[in-house]
């Protein structure tokens, strides 16, 4: 009982600290966000926005217009797409494990919903893997509504991030190649 | 992207600023060229209230070269930007010598 209690009173804690920090991210303006990062070289720069941005749903950058720009700038789309990505990844991972130790706070009823989802998930073990890669790559929903989803299915780690990574690999450097071939359009369309 | 947090970007940031990446191509007391990777140049202007950093320091205005690759946050005005911060950054990669060569 007493283990029961410890384990919800550092789940609340975690989740009470997502929400601060969530908070927190939202009210800096990105130019002050961007004097924080502090870094000169453009990968690196990449990496944290993109980790900004994706730790929390309600963050305050839209990463992918940051990397859309730097890459019709003349950054190697490649590269600074891949980097895009592993800062995406390096959030979605802190996310799994939050929801893990949250898991003990979430409603019993919830809990019950996800599971029955879980049941027909677990009927096409072979399609979660292609399903995790298409999300990652074309849904413009946050990573987030997958990473809590299966989190909360008790889901292991390995048989969820590394195939959302690919498909965030897809994602990002999708977008920073968007960024080099259609900048001029976009921009005029706009 | 989730829309929303977009949305709230949009509520904290000044919905007239820009962010620009590129590289100098000309600089003047008054005004900074950059170019994207298609040459395409933007004119912005600098006042005395524009901050230049480099990393986490401010630094003056002569540390910006013609080749330096820069972020600028810019106001757009009626006629022209203003660039209310530049940051210096580093890019070795594809695209260095276009902008340049203007």
């Amino acid at each position: 009982m007493e283990q029961i209690n410890r384990k919800k009173a550092f789940g609340f804690l975690v989740i009470v600290t997502a929400i601060v920090f969530s908070l927190l991210l939202v009210s800096i303006p990105t130019d002050t966000l961007f004097g924080y990062i502090g870094t000169e070289n453009v990968y690196l720069f990449m990496f944290l926005v993109a980790f900004v941005g994706s730790l929390t749903t309600f963050a305050s950058i839209p990463y992918p217009l940051i990397l859309f720009g730097l890459a019709a700038s003349g950054v190697p789309p490649f590269l600074i797409g891949l980097a895009s990505a592993m800062g995406v990844i390096t959030a979605d991972s802190f996310t799994f494990v939050a929801v893990k130790r949250g898991r003990v706070l979430v409603n019993d009823k919830i809990i019950s919903a996800i599971e029955k989802l879980a049941i027909y998930i677990k009927k096409y073990p072979r399609l979660l893997n292609f399903g995790l890669i298409l999300y990652g790559t074309v849904s413009p929903l946050s990573n987030d509504f997958a990473v809590i989803s299966l989190s909360l299915m008790k889901y292991k780690f390995f048989r969820v991030i590394p195939f959302l990574a690919i498909g965030n690999i897809f994602y990002n450097v999708g977008i920073a190649y968007l960024g080099v071939y259609a900048y001029d359009w976009i921009a005029n369309f706009i | 992207m989730s829309l929303v947090s977009l949305f709230i970007w949009l509520l904290v940031n000044n919905s007239n600023q820009n962010i620009l990446f590129g590289r100098v191509t000309d600089i003047s007391a008054s005004t900074i060229t950059i170019a994207n990777r298609q040459n395409n140049l933007v004119i912005i202007s600098i006042a005395t209230s524009t901050r230049v950093t480099s990393r986490r320091d401010y630094v003056a205005t002569d540390d910006i070269t013609v080749g330096s690759f820069i972020q600028v946050t810019a106001i757009q005005g009626e006629d022209s930007m203003l660039a209310k911060s530049i940051r210096l950054m580093s890019n070795s990669g594809e695209g260095v010598q276009h902008g340049a060569n203007q």
